[in-house]
């Protein structure tokens, strides 16, 4: 198993993780842009009206049937913000040819379709606009995933958090726009931020699975010279390593439980020196149920089914999200910050750092398991410029011990608590 | 020394082995060049077993609603105190458990140490500890979870929909019960429970992954005691064909409205590869019915009359089985009838056999698929193994399927008299914010 990587053109790597252990291929071209509210919406929007057709196959119906004859191949498309980053990603997921039972070349057909969908998208003839048809719908759509976000209450908690907490850095802007800027989209507009994405954009490809490097210069090759893209340099993201004094934000929601969300700052990020002790501290502190917010939290104190830590580090920031009874919010707030003062203070026993490492070991092993672990863990190296492997990266935290941990936890600071006060039953019935 | 048997598919280049322990315990090895070994110790209980007795009962016991769930939570409690997750994560090994409407797992993974993760696997399940105190604790948590759970618009939906369809079949009781339900268990009722369920007899290990048989067959007869074979009974009310309901409404705090259509299987056969190649037909229908390659789907996502999601799940038990259509919509009503409309137009226009064909394909690929996941593998294996096939043989069954017999189920299944349909809407007044 190889990881290697070449330029083409000149804003697109080749990256190459190669293996021959899966029945399976993945393959991802993600356009990398600025994160910027101007143009975050016509890039959501783009990717969605790019599935709906294209010149060769022109609508879902006949894109989905050359899929299911290309033995059950996958292609997708997500919009998401790596730090100050907007990522318009395009994957696809294929049998090997191996498996093939007459001569379909399931690889090369398949990731020729994904360029196709990319690459060559019907227009309206008369303006050279994206059919007005599928922007309408897609439009549509957008507007309504951004709504229906709320259905899942303990994922729109978040999201809430860390709008309120960064709201006025680039972080805080969403990545699909908001509902106002979706509804008042100009067509011309949208089809320039398409040739923008792909001229002007960093793009990074990874291929996962049984290829040469010559064979993905292959399938690259044309696309880099359709795409004849320019030079980019991306900005830097921006992180605030300390936060200023503590705000607080209620929401009243219509659910039978509250939810609890914290944000902090971190002060690490991936491309940090010491960055190694961080996924250490997080997993001690509220990443596994043997972390102390798991076991205190939960099993002690049987406030909340779940209480857990995630962090986001491109950004440097750290959310600790529970579903907890309104009348407890008090109590599990306070117990969360002794446990991160615990942590500070050194308080942590072996056991609990050799569970945490043991645990992280399994998690970093496992990503050899999987295509798209293993995509989505080189993504976000390869943003940072730290291309270490899974199985190198735990080596380095093999080493550490407690006072590293207590190092990190040191400069984690709360910046924002947001709570969302569940009232009512969750639901009223209506025979 | 157990008798152990090798299969193999060499046509999809997989193979397992099988022996039987002293123990009366099933053991499977599936061996497998990847990372992660991943293990399933499962037992055959799950929520629809509420109603049972051993041969040497006298009579039946009825056992609270939410019991088999409430027991996996219990397991992992150790009369020494020592805390179960904390005992996998010392040696790297992560965790976890699932309890079903028929069966409750305990599973691990792990990228070394597995011989260590196995053996405590097999110990914490194997010693139940419930006390007054840790009951009562538990419900606090559970209780949270069951929260949880109803504040999901997709669960309640899903439960609306089944309690539509089903009048009497405990399918249409919540696998975690009600706080209420769980506030009646005691540790002498969970005892009985596990005392009859959680007999090896009744159980099978699966373990996958760059492992050795025989290290495994010493494990396990090392920490599974032997134990005698006993029959369970279980009674499963009466379940007539017609239907509770035929339409519910709820409201929720949500979007937009998420609706459920359900057809209940009123010709599901009783024998277990039957079973399988019947689901297997039936996957490929709502495939042709309403997936992303269908007229139906096509149109219903082109005019915005369904939202960002609409999918079709076919689900089989061992003495029950229904289809659901679920999705969102500004006008569910509208779904509905272009679903049952498009229903009529396929019995009198049965799609071609190169479309049956090509379907047969993806289910046939998905299934190449997931043989590259030990979890997957795992899983599969014992859905598989509990509903009475072998996972190596439903490749040979999907194929199994011809164009006749698809059109024999769609004409068994897709009958109006036994569709539900159910709603879920938003609450008219939003709270303001504080």
């Amino acid at each position: 198993m190889l990881f290697s990587q070449k330029e083409i053109g000149r804003n697109i790597t080749l990256n190459l993780f190669k293996t021959d252990k899966f029945k399976s291929n993945y393959v991802s071209i993600n356009f990398i842009q600025p994160l910027s509210r101007d143009t975050a919406p016509y890039f959501a929007l783009i990717s969605r009206i790019l599935r709906r057709g294209c010149k060769k196959y022109q609508n879902q119906m006949e894109i989905s049937k050359r899929l299911e004859e290309l033995y059950a191949s996958d292609i997708g498309f997500k919009v998401f913000k790596s730090g100050d980053l907007q990522v318009i990603n395009f994957s696809a997921d294929m049998l090997d040819n191996a498996y093939s039972v007459d001569s379909t070349d399931i690889v090369g057909e398949t990731v020729g379709l994904l360029t196709d969908v990319i690459t060559e998208p019907l227009l309206n003839e008369k303006n050279g606009l994206f059919l007005n048809e599928y922007f309408q719908s897609e439009r549509e759509k957008l507007i309504d995933s951004i709504k229906s976000l709320k259905n899942n209450k303990n994922k729109y908690a978040v999201s809430n958090c860390i709008k309120l907490m960064c709201a006025d850095e680039t972080y805080g802007i969403s990545e699909r726009g908001t509902i106002e800027q979706l509804q008042n989209i100009d067509e011309h507009k949208l089809y320039e931020c398409y040739e923008t994405m792909l001229s002007q954009s960093k793009i990074q490809m990874f291929f996962v699975g049984n290829f040469e490097l010559e064979e993905i210069e292959r399938y690259a090759t044309p696309f880099a010279e359709r795409i004849n893209g320019e030079e980019i340099i991306l900005p830097k993201t921006e992180v605030i390593r300390k936060a200023g004094f503590v705000r607080t934000y209620t929401d009243d929601i219509n659910a039978v439980q509250g939810k609890l969300s914290m944000g902090f700052r971190t002060s690490k990020v991936f491309s940090d020196e010491d960055y190694d002790a961080f996924p250490l501290f997080i997993e001690v502190f509220g990443g596994s149920p043997t972390s102390k917010l798991f076991m205190n939290v939960r099993e002690k104190m049987s406030l909340c089914y779940y209480c857990s830590a995630i962090p986001e580090s491109n950004k440097g920031i750290m959310i600790v999200t529970a579903g907890i009874e309104n009348d407890k919010k008090t109590t599990a707030e306070c117990e969360i910050l002794a446990q991160l003062e615990d942590v500070k203070a050194g308080n942590v026993t072996d056991d609990e750092i050799n569970c945490a490492k043991a645990s992280l070991k399994n998690a970093y092993m496992s990503i050899y398991d999987s295509p798209q672990a293993i995509e989505g863990w080189y993504f976000q190296r390869v943003l940072n410029n730290v291309s270490i492997s899974p199985a190198d990266f735990y080596e380095k935290i093999s080493t550490l011990n407690k006072d590293d941990i207590a190092r990190v936890a040191k400069n984690v600071t709360l910046d924002t608590v947001y709570f969302m006060n569940g009232i009512g039953n969750g639901g009223e019935d209506n025979e | 020394m157990n008798n152990i048997i090798r299969k193999e598919n060499e046509k999809i280049r997989e193979s397992y082995y099988y022996f039987k322990d002293a123990s009366g315990l099933d053991v499977y090895v599936f061996p497998k060049k990847l990372s992660t070994t991943y293990a399933c110790f499962a037992t055959k209980y799950g929520s629809l077993e509420n109603r049972f007795k051993l041969d040497s009962d006298a009579s039946f016991v009825d056992v609270p609603n939410g019991i088999a769930h409430f027991l996996e939570h219990k397991m992992f409690e150790n009369e020494d105190g020592s805390d179960t997750f904390e005992n996998f994560g010392k040696i790297g090994a992560s965790a976890n458990a699932y309890t079903s409407n028929d069966k409750t797992v305990y599973l691990f993974s792990c990228t070394s140490n597995y011989e260590k993760a196995l053996e405590i696997l097999l110990d914490y399940v194997t010693h139940p500890y419930f006390t007054d105190a840790n009951v009562e604790k538990e419900q606090g948590i559970i209780a949270q979870e069951l929260k949880m759970y109803d504040d999901n618009p997709i669960i309640r939906l899903y439960y609306s929909i089944l309690e539509l369809m089903y009048q009497n079949h405990p399918i249409r009781i919540s696998v975690g019960g009600t706080v209420e339900s769980i506030s009646k268990i005691t540790p002498e009722v969970l005892y009985k429970c596990y005392n009859t369920f959680y007999n090896p007899h009744n159980m099978s290990l699966v373990v996958c992954g760059d492992v050795s048989v025989d290290k495994v067959a010493e494990i396990v007869s090392k920490n599974v005691k032997p134990s005698e074979s006993n029959r369970i009974i279980c009674d499963y009310p009466e379940e007539p064909k017609e239907l509770f309901g035929k339409e519910s409404k709820l409201k929720m705090d949500v979007a937009d409205k998420l609706f459920a259509i359900g057809i209940k299987d009123v010709n599901y056969p009783s024998e277990p590869r039957e079973q399988k190649k019947r689901s297997i037909a039936i996957n490929i229908l709502n495939d042709l019915i309403f997936g992303s390659s269908s007229a139906l789907y096509n149109e219903l996502y082109e005019k915005g009359y369904v939202k960002n999601n609409f999918s079709a799940e076919y689900e089989a038990f061992k003495n029950c089985a229904h289809n659901t259509v679920m999705g969102d919509s500004d006008n569910p009503e509208l779904v509905y009838e272009l679903c049952k409309k498009e229903i009529e137009n396929v019995k009198k226009k049965f799609p071609r056999e190169e479309d049956f064909r090509r379907l047969q394909r993806v289910i046939y690929s998905e299934y190449i698929k997931a043989f590259d996941s030990t979890e997957d593998i795992s899983n599969d294996f014992v859905d598989a193994l509990f509903f009475g096939v072998d996972l190596l043989d439903i490749g040979e069954i999907i194929l199994d399927v011809d164009y006749d017999y698809l059109k024999e189920t769609f004409i068994s299944l897709f009958d109006e008299e036994y569709m539900a349909f159910s709603i879920i809407e938003p609450i008219s007044e939003v709270p303001k914010n504080a």
